[in-house]
């Protein structure tokens, strides 16, 4: 009988035990995510930005300009060229405090002096206010192939 | 005065035999042969006419007519980013299945459309078995737009002796690595032309960016001519020099290759780098 009491103590115990731990591994997994998101600003971002050309190495083109809109600022871009698409790493400098930096991959809508193009872009760094940026979007624009001055009317949700 | 001249006489013709037993070599390992050249004074980071050479030896290859012809070129040469076709070159889809009796100056296309300037050299076989070689002018413009690739237009302006004037599509578009993409040309049979003669084309010589090219465009209300910035080269040489590879397409779906590498310009852009 006495052997069998403490069996039960024990078992009492551990049960408590567990719905102790329970509760708060539950608690720290509820809890945790809701801090996270609380102290993640988002963001949608419409900006233009207007581009010139820098230099050219082969099939990539530098290009350096400003953007106006949700975060206007200086922009710097590089994008490489190919038969089919143009993929870029392209950085916006908020006049504001920090910089976002994005990866595209556009594809041209035509051909000729003024080539349109669109295509995606993924926000996956950033400085300052906008450190550990992340967020997705899209843009078009247009491409001068005579002077490589191009024009993006990016739009992007982002956390930061 | 004699004995001076027979030893530089036996020495040219010593030469001349070299080269003729070269040639033939040359021609016996090789079916189809590339080459790709850059111009004299291009530098890496510079711009530059790419003068390509492809030769074929009627003698080892298929007597079926050629369906296709590919250029690949490699990843880091800027042929998107030169300045060139900037205009589109549209021909009714008539102009690429005959013979065109009259064809104006670059094909009716607008100047601004024009990539290269070339030549052509082909063995005309007529049904009677008589061989004759052809010489043609080539031009390639760009085309439409179409399927996201940027199309090609190619005019082929026979000179001498029959002056057959041809148009064939193409297209600028992507290749597996170490290239980065690939200038295609499709030559579907002309109807009516397959009963009269077999045509082996033996030599194509293309060189895009021409200094020949001239666009137009308007600078304080009036036309200027300038010359389009031409293929750009990167700063850095890749390893083991710029690969090239020309790929031939035969009627009876047999097909040959061939590789080249260009060697590294040297590593300075000059002023007169072809800009």
């Amino acid at each position: 009988m006495g052997q069998l009491r403490r069996q039960g103590s024990i078992v009492g115990i551990a049960v408590l035990a567990a719905l102790v731990l329970g509760l708060w591994a539950g608690g720290v997994s509820s809890a945790a995510p809701s801090a996270h998101v609380a102290k993640r600003k988002s963001l949608h971002m419409t900006d233009t930005a207007r581009l010139h050309l820098v230099r050219k190495s082969g099939n990539t083109l530098y290009e350096k300009g400003t953007a106006t809109g949700t975060l206007p600022g200086t922009v710097s871009a590089r994008f490489v060229t190919s038969a089919t698409k143009v993929t870029g790493t392209v950085t916006f400098h908020s006049s504001g405090g920090g910089s976002i930096t994005m990866t595209a991959v556009g594809y041209p809508q035509s051909a000729g002096t003024i080539a349109r193009f669109s295509g995606n872009l993924a926000v996956r760094s950033g400085t300052g206010r906008f450190k550990n940026a992340l967020g997705s979007g899209t843009f078009t624009g247009t491409a001068n192939r005579r002077t490589w001055a191009v024009t993006v009317n990016a739009s992007a949700n982002l956390t930061y | 005065m004699r004995l001076r001249l027979r030893p530089r006489a036996a020495l040219a013709a010593l030469a001349v035999l070299c080269v003729v037993a070269w040639l033939d070599g040359t021609a016996a390992a090789a079916p189809v042969r590339v080459a790709a050249v850059f111009d004299r004074d291009a530098a890496l980071g510079g711009s530059t006419a790419l003068d390509v050479r492809l030769r074929l030896d009627p003698s080892q290859l298929t007597r079926a007519p050629l369906t296709e012809v590919r250029f690949a070129y490699p990843r880091s040469l800027g042929l998107v980013s030169s300045g060139l076709g900037l205009a589109t070159c549209t021909r009714p889809a008539s102009d690429f299945a005959q013979v065109l009796i009259v064809a104006p100056r670059l094909g009716g296309c607008p100047p601004n459309a024009v990539m290269g300037f070339g030549t052509a050299l082909a063995l005309v076989r007529l049904t009677n078995g008589q061989v004759i070689p052809e010489y043609a002018a080539v031009t390639v413009l760009s085309g439409p737009f179409e399927h996201g690739r940027l199309g090609l237009v190619v005019f082929v302006d026979g000179q001498r002796p029959f002056g057959a004037k041809l148009a064939f599509r193409g297209e600028v578009g992507d290749a597996p690595a170490p290239y980065g993409g690939a200038l295609t040309v499709r030559m579907p049979m002309v109807p009516g032309l397959e009963e009269l003669a077999t045509i082996s084309l033996v030599e194509l010589r293309i060189t895009i960016g021409s200094h020949a090219i001239r666009y137009y465009e308007r600078r304080g209300g009036q036309q200027v001519a300038y010359r389009p910035t031409g293929v750009e080269l990167p700063l850095r040489c890749p390893a083991g020099g710029f690969r090239f590879r020309a790929q031939v397409r035969f009627a009876d779906h047999s097909r040959r290759s061939a590789l080249s590498s260009t060697p590294c310009p040297p590593a300075f852009a000059s002023p007169s780098s072809g800009r």
